[in-house]
């Protein structure tokens, strides 16, 4: 296995976080989530322009053909720039779902999700426990002679509201199953609501009566509970890679502000308070990109080892990313506890990424059980 | 048509410079030069209208070649370079000297240049290659417009004036009226496959010498600008005060 980037991976994060530098400034992502903004296009145009939504599909399906460690390295720069843009929800976890769906569906629909013409997102949970065991989904798919109605309520959508499509995850008779639902579609009711992180606005969505077809069934029953965890353990790879990002940024605002910040005539970086502080959070930091890299480093096509990596993932950098983010806001003092510094964007972050396709706890009970203990 | 953009492979400017007998020490790995990421955005829009061929020229050591990499990757055809030990140093009207001979060999109909390089700020240089090419020079140039014909927009210190494109000339090009295209990620792999040619000096007809000694170099010194107000109760009053005074408020 290989610990450092390669030449190519260099250049992916180079140019990534030139683009995000030059044309990010958290003082004004605080004026944009204070505006409510849902996304942001200009950055959302950019990226785009730059492919980042096509990098990791294979040529034989109109991408790029790089690698999954490739394009995750952009997980970490957005992490650490954190703007309002659906590149989590759409161009990971849908894209992936599509991967998984039906020829007809991915061939109709993946085009439109790389080329940035239409987003997508996902509607899988629908309270704070996380699970997708078919007693948990109350989301209801009725076989009918046109094909199924689809009722129920789905909440954390993510970016719903600016979404063009929607990976719904609904109980049938014959199980689970994914089904596409339009923005459009009659009886589909989109509802903003409050979000902790408000770089990642999220909705809440009323389905009632929804006819769906037999052609708008991504994935069937027999292979949707493997399709889902197999999308969200590699969905997981990269979030604990916008998990480390974030984090970094929280230790570079940190160690900044210690070498600026005079109190009692000199820097309060030269306090060994502050200095144990901003070690701890680079120690905590690096074990926590190691882990982040190894989950996106992981062999796809190695469920069991995909699964345990993506839940270490998740289990150590949300914990990580929780830690140095409040820390960041110790170092900085009243500073950071106002409204108008950044810190509180990461905090929030750190808060609701942890949650992200279930919580860390779920991700230890699941290594637990790898192991057989 | 064929267009040339000098471009200077400069070190990283996130770093801090360092210099060896008033000469600036560059490492392996140099990155291009922003000022001339413009002249290159000027260059591909040109090469946009009409189907032209961009080709960077640069000369100084070349390194790892990341800064010409970089401008292959926004969309240059090909990079030509001269790196010789004899040129350390050069001052201005060589380095011309090279840049134009080196321009000839690309049968350059525009050659275009950043305002000045970020590391060594003569600002000379566009100028004296388009006495060496025998060209017109337009310099300041900060926007394009490409219609039917093509027009471009000069910085003057009153405002700007708009003037018509000659078809072969030199042009300085200054920040602020295009947008540098940032390289997309087929771009970037694209470039890979890109020539970049060594050009030999001594193939080069260079008719001038290194005239130019440095003496001494000297770091700014820090601003003592700035007022002191210790509060005793009153210092809003203060900044007030000034603040007015300064028209601020």
């Amino acid at each position: 296995m290989q610990f450092t980037l390669n030449e190519i991976q260099k250049e992916i994060k180079e140019n990534s976080t030139k683009l995000l530098k030059e044309n990010i400034d958290l003082l004004e992502t605080i004026q944009k989530v204070d505006d409510n903004c849902r996304l942001d296009e200009n950055i959302w145009k950019l990226v785009i322009e730059q492919g980042w939504l096509a990098l990791d599909v294979p040529e034989s399906d109109g991408g790029l053909g790089f690698s999954n460690t490739d394009t995750a390295i952009l997980s970490e720069v957005l992490g650490y720039y954190m703007p309002i843009i659906p590149l989590f929800s759409s161009g990971v976890v849908f894209k992936n779902l599509l991967f998984l769906s039906n020829e007809n569906i991915k061939n109709t629909i993946l085009p439109e999700i790389i080329s940035g013409e239409k987003i997508g997102t996902y509607c899988v949970y629908e309270n704070d426990k996380y699970l997708t065991s078919s007693d948990e989904i109350s989301t209801t798919l009725t076989k009918d002679k046109n094909g199924y109605i689809l009722n129920g309520q789905k909440k954390y959508v993510m970016f719903g509201d600016v979404s063009d499509y929607f990976a719904i995850l609904a109980n049938s008779e014959e199980g689970l199953m994914f089904v596409l639902v339009n923005k459009d579609s009659e009886g589909l009711e989109i509802k903003q609501t409050s979000s902790l992180d408000q770089t990642r606005p999220m909705c809440e969505i009323n389905m009632k009566e929804i006819l769906i077809s037999d052609d708008e069934i991504m994935i069937g029953s027999d292979s949707c509970i493997n399709a889902w965890e197999k999308v969200k353990n590699i969905s997981l790879g990269y979030l604990a890679m916008e998990q480390v990002g974030g984090a970094q940024a929280c230790l570079d605002m940190s160690t900044q502000y210690a070498k600026e910040r005079i109190q009692f005539g000199r820097p309060i970086g030269s306090f060994q308070a502050i200095q144990h502080i901003c070690a701890n959070m680079l120690v905590q930091l690096e074990s926590a990109k190691s882990v982040a890299y190894s989950a996106v480093r992981t062999d796809t096509s190695d469920d069991l080892e995909v699964e345990m990596s993506a839940m270490l993932a998740k289990s150590y950098c949300s914990e990580v990313f929780n830690k140095i983010a409040g820390d960041n806001i110790q170092v900085h003092g009243g500073i950071g506890f106002t409204w108008e510094h950044p810190a509180h964007l990461f905090f929030k972050k750190a808060k609701s990424d942890s949650l992200l396709l279930g919580t860390p706890k779920l991700a230890r009970d699941k290594i637990a059980e790898l192991l057989s203990l | 048509m064929n267009i040339t953009v000098c471009a200077k492979q400069i070190p990283d400017p996130a770093n801090e410079t360092s210099y060896d007998n008033g000469i600036i020490v560059r490492p392996e790995e140099q990155v291009l030069d922003d000022t001339d990421r413009y002249g290159i955005e000027i260059a591909l829009q040109l090469k946009e209208k009409y189907d032209a061929e961009v080709t960077i020229i640069s000369m100084g050591p070349a390194g790892t070649m990341k800064g010409l990499q970089q401008a292959l990757q926004m969309g240059a055809d090909k990079a030509l370079y001269v790196d010789d030990d004899s040129l350390k140093g050069a001052n201005s009207l060589m380095t011309a000297n090279v840049l134009s001979e080196l321009a000839k060999t690309t049968n350059a109909d525009i050659v275009i240049f950043g305002t000045e390089s970020t590391d060594g700020y003569s600002g000379t240089v566009p100028q004296q290659v388009s006495r060496f090419l025998n060209l017109d020079c337009i310099s300041y140039v900060k926007a394009i417009e490409i219609g039917e014909d093509v027009s471009l927009t000069r910085q003057t210190s009153e405002g700007s004036e708009k003037v018509k494109m000659p078809q072969n000339c030199v042009i300085s090009v200054t920040a602020g009226g295009v947008e540098p295209r940032y390289p997309n990620f087929k771009d970037i792999m694209a470039a890979k496959s890109k020539p970049i040619e060594k050009v030999e000096l001594s193939t080069l007809n260079i008719t001038t010498d290194q005239n130019l000694e440095f003496i001494s170099i000297e770091a700014l010194e820090n601003s003592k600008n700035g007022e002191k107000i210790i509060d005793e109760g009153e210092a809003f009053q203060v900044i007030v005060d000034k603040l007015k005074e300064l028209k601020v408020i």
